[in-house]
């Protein structure tokens, strides 16, 4: 079975890998810490590892395209809160019009390429 | 030990592998996330179990794998720098290497080789090896100087970087040959085998007066030389007649050129004109030359063959692919 084909799971990353930037960018409208911001995105259909999501978030801030604080909410331990900036916001408009293209062109060669099956 | 103990010595073994810049925030932020991601996985109402944090953790990863994400990608020495360190290795490498050459040559010449000659050679590798591993480590430090302090990101370095692709070399198929060059040289090398082997005998023989111009140990050694001369005549001759080097001709001419440096060593090592000493030493002096200029060529030739880029015969290729 494919689905248990070791390369299977790789390249299975890499295609989830190419979309992470921009589901991150796409749910940062309101402040999320790392843990709840991983949370919507597995409850939402797109599981993410730890060790990428929390390593990525420090690195779209160092690019600009999120803010950050720590906060202490509800009494809580405090948390690191991240929000999209406003560069992240046009950033996430140019590359959700990429990906609608992308889609567009994915969906007439897969179409193309599953009929030739 | 405590669960919470458990987690702070995971983030404090992951800040060992973090750049100092930060390395405290990112820390309490992991901290932060590790005691999040344990609450979820304990039970309401229950204390979180030693096992359920060694659990979490062997999911987060080993620490220095985890510290590594938040590192940028780091090299020694990039691949924007690494052709030019390439360069100036191989560039130092060979000056050092030529004037060790140089060294042998002066060390056989003033009979400093005479009482060991092995003994010699080893110092004179000795040296080489020395010289070169300390100037090698010292471009190395530069180098990696160079690519810690200075910008190199790749933005900057696509910008000057600008080329043009009509500039690109003719295609050259190191594997064809120039038949014409080839036959020239054939019928040099048989030029010269002539004379060799005819010249000795006249002058010995014909006793006009000139005196022999060279000794008899050298007219001893002609046998050999010309069978040196008569293999390469061979060799050329059937490349000449493939039109390309083959691995198995690339070798035989290594052979080939390996058993001519063996000849001219012998030559070297006995007198060779009847002139007087200046004239013998300065013909010996060429004819060393000659033969440290040879055995670089033929280490060049055994580095081609065996590390060296593989040699894409194109030619044969475009056959093989038209023959199907």
């Amino acid at each position: 079975m494919i689905k248990n084909d070791a390369h299977y799971e790789g390249l299975a990353q890499e295609l989830r890998r190419g979309a992470l930037v921009l589901a991150v960018l796409s749910q940062l409208n309101r402040p999320e810490y790392g843990y709840s911001l991983k949370q919507a995105l597995s409850d939402k259909g797109l599981p993410i590892n730890e060790g990428t999501l929390y390593p990525l978030l420090r690195r779209l801030e160092k690019q600009g395209l999120l803010d950050s604080d720590w906060q202490v909410v509800d009494d809580a331990r405090p948390r690191r809160y991240y929000q999209i900036s406003q560069k992240g916001k046009e950033m996430l408009r140019h590359l959700a019009v990429d990906w609608y293209d992308m889609v567009n062109v994915m969906d007439g060669l897969l179409e193309e390429g599953i009929k030739e099956k | 030990m405590k669960p919470i103990e458990l987690l702070e010595r995971y983030v404090n073994e992951v800040g060992h592998h973090l750049p100092r810049k930060n390395r405290s925030d990112i820390q309490l932020e992991l901290l932060s996330l590790l005691q999040d991601e344990l609450e979820e996985r304990t039970p309401s109402g229950k204390e979180s179990s030693l096992q359920t944090a060694a659990e979490l953790l062997r999911e987060f990863g080993k620490p220095e794998k985890m510290a590594a994400q938040y590192r940028p990608e780091q090299y020694l020495i990039g691949p924007n720098l690494f052709p030019i360190y390439k360069l100036v290795a191989t560039i130092v490498t060979s000056v050092i290497g030529g004037f060790h050459g140089i060294l042998l040559l002066l060390a056989f010449f003033n009979g400093s080789l005479a009482e060991n000659p092995l003994g010699g050679l080893l110092n004179i590798i000795s040296s080489f090896a020395n010289i070169a591993l300390v100037n090698l480590g010292v471009v190395t430090i530069v180098f990696v100087l160079v690519e810690r302090y200075a910008d190199l990101s790749d933005e900057q370095t696509d910008e000057t970087d600008e080329w043009d692709p009509l500039s690109l070399p003719p295609l050259n198929n190191p594997n064809r040959v120039k038949r014409g060059e080839m036959i020239g040289g054939i019928v040099g090398a048989i030029i010269f085998l002539v004379i060799l082997n005819t010249f000795g005998s006249y002058s010995i023989n014909e006793q006009t007066g000139l005196a022999t111009l060279v000794t008899p140990e050298f007219l001893a050694i002609i046998p050999l030389f010309s069978l040196s001369l008569g293999l390469d005549i061979i060799l050329k001759t059937i490349v000449a007649w493939q039109g390309r080097w083959q691995t198995w001709s690339r070798w035989a001419d290594i052979g080939q050129e390996s058993f001519g440096v063996f000849v001219l060593y012998l030559i070297v090592q006995q007198p060779i004109l009847t002139l007087g000493d200046f004239p013998n030493l300065m013909t010996r002096l060429i004819l060393g030359f000659i033969i440290v200029i040879v055995i670089l060529e033929i280490i060049g030739k055994l580095y081609r063959l065996l590390v060296g880029r593989p040699i894409v015969d194109l030619d044969m290729l475009k056959g093989r692919l038209a023959s199907g």
